[in-house]
């Protein structure tokens, strides 16, 4: 099964490459991402961990992020299918068949059981990603791509290097780096070559996460690529490089060097929190401000890993819960930019008024990527809060505190206007980017992130409690 | 075999220096080459008394892809270029040599505190790798030729390889994932992306790549 998941959209893709006919093409898209998604949530019913043979196998948090995937995957390829009108048919090809493989690489990353493997699948993802973020070939996405390629490769040969400082630890002890052996095997590893390989394993990690300092490439990145493209970006990708640096927290909680990593992993996270806040206030570019967001989640998520304990589930449902919110904030813009062909806030005025099914998703969009109660968002931080009041971390909660405040004001004085105010020429504009296949996937989030704010469903907290309790004791 | 070794590790040493201080993008290419070359011959002067077949395909490898064909392709994506030197870098030349050497510095005290598990073949081998790494993360922030990036990068990942040696003998798996890693894919799609910074731009200052900032 867990070959048949990797192997998919694989084929899925070679065959969107061949295909001559648009319409064959969408079909194929369709119904890998269906089938995809099906074969992930027949796993939730089975045992874990799963494995096929040494290399591959499915963990809880391995099956956590690859359900997030996939689901959003499904999400993205419906929306496709109202996105996509007038480009040129190769380019349609390229970018169908980019779309599968990065599927597919982000199925090897969760399924990876072996350091090596897991970083050739992160490059995977790296290299795949870049005809999908410089689809529309202009100056601007080049840059934005060329940005991302240089600073994710120096990113991946640092954490490459990680790897062999981690594979040096287990000279003379483990002598391999399968993720379970390592685990298995706690306190023999060499302590000075282990905090070596953590340190730049995380940078390597975290750059791939945006992570502050290393998160330049991701609000150009974001900014430029295509609004589904962005969306996947945000909700797969991201937690994709999450997973890899929750690895590194297994290794770390294994061989007792968790303080050790924590004390790396808080303050980047509030760094990022705090730079989130500087970038968005008063930015013009919508998308822009929904990309620096991202910045701000990924340092929520990180502070809640690097607190333990209870943050811990609270980090990894926030994952859960900003992956389906990013999704749903991107598809947004999609819709916006096609209406308004800009990508400026200031072009956008009046959306609740010219296009009402928008305008609602808009608004929905901000109060949960703010947050706010009702919102699956507003639980999971309230969770990590909680864990660090538990912990004493009084001067981080303040801060915390304080940078979701302040965001929460950032985003509402840009969200607001381009809601609410009145739009400089009334005349009528036309209604594509309402059409239902860009609304229902865009709905679908929107109740999956209302239906996280209200109730956590058993299954999912038994996975999640299992997940927190890999790095428990 | 451990004088060939430190010898061929100082000449890498100082090609990475000869590539902060040239300012022609081909001379660039060539040092980066000839300094892949010796890099893989290093693996022989490691192994020399317990050479095996894998060992020497690693390196012969490295020779082909990293002193032979990475240039060429190098070379051949700067075909079009115009302004082949580096006129104005971010970090000047005095200042990342001033660097490099204080990275080379840095990079023997840290080997100094990190031991290595078993015995090896040179003390130098650690620190060099380090060296590399750094001089190579220097010349990929201070230079703005899109291409004399990408020899900083490729310089970079030079150090990684010289580090990944060592562990040839005692996980060769691991080793050759690194190399499939490696950089001909990245080479390759680094190309296309400086194919269309040509295209659009007309040259490959990434100087110009500034539309994009808050």
């Amino acid at each position: 099964m867990l070959l048949f998941l990797l192997l998919l959209p694989l084929i899925a893709g070679g065959a969107a490459f061949v295909l001559p006919q648009r319409g064959w093409r969408n079909k194929v898209l369709i119904s890998a991402a269906l089938a995809h998604c099906a074969g992930v949530f027949s796993f939730w019913r089975s045992p874990l961990p799963v494995s096929l043979n040494e290399f591959l196998g499915l963990d809880a948090p391995g099956l956590l992020v690859l359900s997030v995937v996939s689901l959003l995957f499904l999400m993205v390829a419906f929306y496709l299918l109202g996105y996509f009108k007038d480009e040129p048919d190769i380019s349609h090809r390229i970018f169908i068949g980019f779309l599968l493989l990065f599927l597919a690489f982000m199925t090897l990353v969760s399924a990876s059981r072996h350091f090596g493997l897991l970083l050739i699948a992160i490059e995977a993802t790296t290299l795949s990603s870049v005809p999908l973020i410089n689809f529309v070939k202009t100056k601007q996405s080049i840059e934005a791509t060329w940005k991302f390629l240089v600073i994710c490769l120096v990113g991946i040969a640092l954490a490459l290097l990680g790897i062999y400082f981690l594979a040096v630890a287990t000279i003379g002890n483990v002598e391999s780096i399968f993720i379970d052996k390592l685990i298995s095997h706690p306190g023999q590893l060499s302590l000075p070559w282990l905090k070596m390989s953590v340190i730049f394993l995380l940078i390597g990690c975290g750059t791939k996460m945006g992570l502050v300092p290393m998160h330049t490439w991701l609000p150009d990145a974001h900014s430029q690529a295509p609004s589904p493209v962005s969306a996947l970006l945000s909700g797969c990708l991201l937690n994709c490089a999450f997973l890899s640096v929750f690895r590194i927290a297994q290794v770390a909680h294994a061989a007792g060097l968790m303080p050790f990593f924590s004390s790396m992993l808080i303050p980047l996270g509030i760094m990022s929190m705090g730079l989130a806040y500087v970038f968005i206030l008063g930015q013009e570019d919508y998308k822009r401000m929904f990309a620096y967001s991202s910045v701000e989640h990924m340092g929520i998520v990180a502070i809640g890993l690097g607190l333990g304990g209870i943050g811990i589930y609270g980090s990894l449902l926030h994952m859960i819960n900003n992956a389906f919110t990013k999704g749903l904030a991107f598809l947004v813009t999609g819709n916006l930019y096609q209406q308004y062909h800009s990508k400026r806030a200031g072009d956008v005025r009046g959306v609740l008024r010219r296009h009402p099914l928008t305008g609602i998703f808009l608004l929905a969009a901000f109060l949960a990527v703010s947050g706010l109660p009702l919102f699956g968002t507003f639980i999971s931080e309230l969770i990590i809060l909680y864990a660090a009041l538990l912990g004493h971390h009084y001067i981080l909660a303040f801060f915390y505190l304080l940078f979701l405040a302040l965001i929460f004001m950032g985003l509402a004085g840009i969200v607001l206007k381009m809601a609410q105010a009145p739009a400089e020429d009334q005349e009528a504009m036309e209604t594509s980017g309402e059409s239902p296949s860009m609304i229902l996937p865009v709905l679908f989030l929107t109740l999956i992130v209302v239906v996280l704010g209200i109730y956590i469903p058993p299954i999912l907290n038994g996975l999640l409690q299992q997940c927190s309790g890999l790095l428990a004791g | 075999m451990n004088v060939w070794l430190d010898a061929a590790l100082v000449l890498i040493i100082l090609l990475a220096l000869f590539i902060t201080v040239s300012n022609r993008l081909g001379t660039m290419i060539h040092l980066f080459g000839l300094q892949s070359c010796l890099l893989g011959c290093v693996p022989f002067f490691i192994y020399f008394k317990q050479m095996e077949f894998y060992i020497a395909f690693v390196a012969g490898a490295a020779i082909v892809l990293r002193g032979l064909a990475m240039p060429s392709f190098l070379y051949w994506a700067i075909r079009h270029v115009s302004s082949r030197s580096e006129s104005n870098p971010t970090i000047g030349f005095g200042t990342t040599l001033l660097l490099s050497g204080a990275a080379i510095v840095g990079s023997f005290l840290l080997a100094t505190r990190l031991v290595f598990p078993v015995r090896i073949a040179s003390d130098m081998v650690v620190p060099c790798s380090f060296s590399l790494i750094i001089i190579g993360f220097l010349l990929l922030t201070g230079r703005v030729k899109a291409i004399a990036q990408v020899v900083g990068y490729l310089v970079l990942e030079n150090g990684v390889f010289l580090f990944a040696m060592l562990l040839l003998k005692k996980m060769p798996l691991l080793v050759e994932m690194g190399i499939l890693l490696d950089l001909f894919i990245a080479a390759l799609v680094l190309g296309i992306v400086v194919n269309n910074i040509n295209d659009e731009f007309d040259h490959t200052d990434t100087l110009e790549l500034t539309t994009l900032k808050d």
